[in-house]
């Protein structure tokens, strides 16, 4: 059942990012960017990792998307009419990402570490929030600070950008 | 079941690589560093199964609060774009230097 589901998750996944890509007007595609991200939230909760999917929806959905939406109602004015037509040389585009899927998948189909991992892959394993508090506030508390800190940086650094400069007629 | 989660993973990446180098809009430019994240956390989640301990979901805990930093100053920047050059174009960013 559960292999179905996440099948059917990965399947949804690749066709939204795929139409995130490809939509002709950008809140399309914001709107399809926020549908990949529930699709992987909702493979993480699937997964076991009960934790990062809360979170991935809190942050991404309540957070990231919120701002991408708040940016286009800014400058609503300013949307392309068509955004087929902003493709700044496809045809390379295409071939890099072609060049690194194949690339990647030929590696990982040929490694044997990954052939060891997938004999030991199990889905019922089930990551505890209470096991990842205690490692992040413990074993990695150093970095931890160390994000908190780049938060504080990226605050200072937006209001610098944005709030201290006059508009230009 | 998990070689589909990898491919999946790298597909979705290939994907975010594609609009990171072929898109003029800056907001979709940005979506398509965020599919490319999404889908290494998607990999790093999936190779978490196959060993016992929880260090896969530490680093995408940190790779999201990286993501939401980067998002937040990209999306800064592309507003001030659109303030003083009256343009959403990547290509006009080098105009910011002279204010």
């Amino acid at each position: 059942m559960i292999e179905v589901l996440l099948s059917i998750f990965c399947l949804l996944a690749i066709g939204a990012a795929i139409t995130t890509c490809l939509s002709s007007k950008i809140i399309r595609s914001t709107f399809f960017f926020g549908i990949t991200l529930f699709i992987i939230a909702f493979i993480f909760i699937i997964v076991g990792s009960h934790l990062l999917g809360v979170i991935q929806i809190l942050l991404y959905t309540g957070g990231t998307l919120i701002l991408f939406l708040f940016s286009i109602f800014l400058t609503g004015d300013w949307d392309y009419s068509n955004l087929g037509e902003t493709f700044h040389k496809p045809i390379t585009a295409i071939l890099i990402s072609f060049f690194f899927f194949i690339t990647t998948t030929y590696l990982i189909s040929e490694s044997n570490t990954f052939a060891e991992l997938e004999k030991n892959f199990n889905l019922s394993k089930i990551v505890s929030t209470q096991d990842v508090s205690k490692s992040l506030f413990n074993d990695w508390i150093f970095v931890l600070e160390l994000s908190s800190i780049l938060l504080l940086a990226t605050i200072v650094g937006c209001l610098t950008l944005l709030k201290f400069r006059k508009e230009v007629d | 079941m998990f070689m589909l989660l990898v491919y999946t993973s790298i597909l979705i990446s290939s994907i975010g690589i594609f609009m990171l180098l072929s898109k003029k809009h800056i907001l979709s430019i940005l979506i398509g560093i965020e599919l490319f994240l999404n889908g290494i956390n998607l990999l790093f989640i999936t190779i978490c199964k196959s060993y016992s301990n929880d260090v896969a979901n530490i680093f995408i805990l940190f790779i999201l609060v990286i993501t939401a930093c980067e998002v937040a100053i990209g999306l800064a920047i592309f507003l001030l774009n659109q303030r003083i050059n009256r343009t959403i174009d990547i290509n006009d960013l080098d105009k910011l230097r002279d204010n």
